[in-house]
């Protein structure tokens, strides 16, 4: 057992700290780079930069005429937006709300926080969403870099 | 780090084109003064309002910051646009 992980459960049980902390505590530890439980170091992928949409389309007038989009992201921006977005009066994200409902998009504006995003872009780590539609041969990629 | 130059770049349907190329740095250069001017005032702000009194536009800051590296390339057959900042 390593002595990060001893210290925790001496401070369980000695009433410092309640079990989710305690559960916190060790995930953390865990996932640190010199604290992992069978005493390895792990190195952390470094977090990514930008969010990627890449998408290729073919255009109603045949395969000649495509479209292509590439847009990059900085999830800086993104979470910059986050904060701003906060500062919405109620109203206008209400309206915001409704419009995306009528776009097709049921989504709670409300519901976005930077430590949401935090935990969705180590979560967009790993992820290629690629769509590849075979009636106007479209391709949509979203990852990180 | 604060953006510094970006790219516009059109392209119609004729395939007339046309790109700009703005810098930015040049903008901020401009700003400093007003910013000098501002930073106390927002200093006092601070300290007798809390974080909450400035958040705005320091959320607005972080906002123009954040933009470095952001890269908009769409190229469609009846015209395409290029946006890069740098």
């Amino acid at each position: 057992m390593s002595e990060n992980r001893k210290q925790i459960l001496d401070m369980l049980a000695a009433g410092k700290i309640t079990a989710d902390e305690a559960e916190r505590l060790i995930a953390a530890v865990e996932r640190a780079p010199n604290g992992d439980a069978a005493g390895a170091t792990v190195a952390r992928k470094p977090l990514p930069k930008y969010l990627r949409v890449v998408v290729e389309a073919e255009d109603n007038h045949g395969a000649d005429t495509m479209t292509k989009v590439n847009i990059r992201v900085p999830f800086q921006l993104l979470r910059a937006g986050v904060k701003l977005a906060n500062f919405l009066p109620p109203k206008a994200r209400m309206q915001v709300n409704e419009a995306l409902r009528e776009k097709g998009v049921d989504f709670d504006l409300n519901q976005i926080k930077p430590e949401n995003l935090d935990e969705l872009i180590e979560q967009l780590q790993d992820m290629v969403i690629d769509i590849d539609q075979d009636k106007r041969r479209a391709k949509v990629k979203v990852f990180c870099e | 780090m604060i953006p510094l130059w970006m790219s516009i770049a059109v392209c119609g349907e004729r395939r007339k084109f046309f790109r700009l190329w703005l810098p930015l740095f040049l903008l901020w250069i401009l700003l400093l003064p007003f910013a000098l001017l501002a930073l106390p005032v927002i200093a006092i702000l601070w300290l007798l309002f809390g974080r909450s009194a400035v958040a705005k536009p320091i959320v607005l800051w972080q906002v123009f910051a954040g933009m470095r590296g952001t890269l908009v390339d769409i190229d469609h057959p009846h015209g395409s646009v290029f946006i890069k900042i740098v």
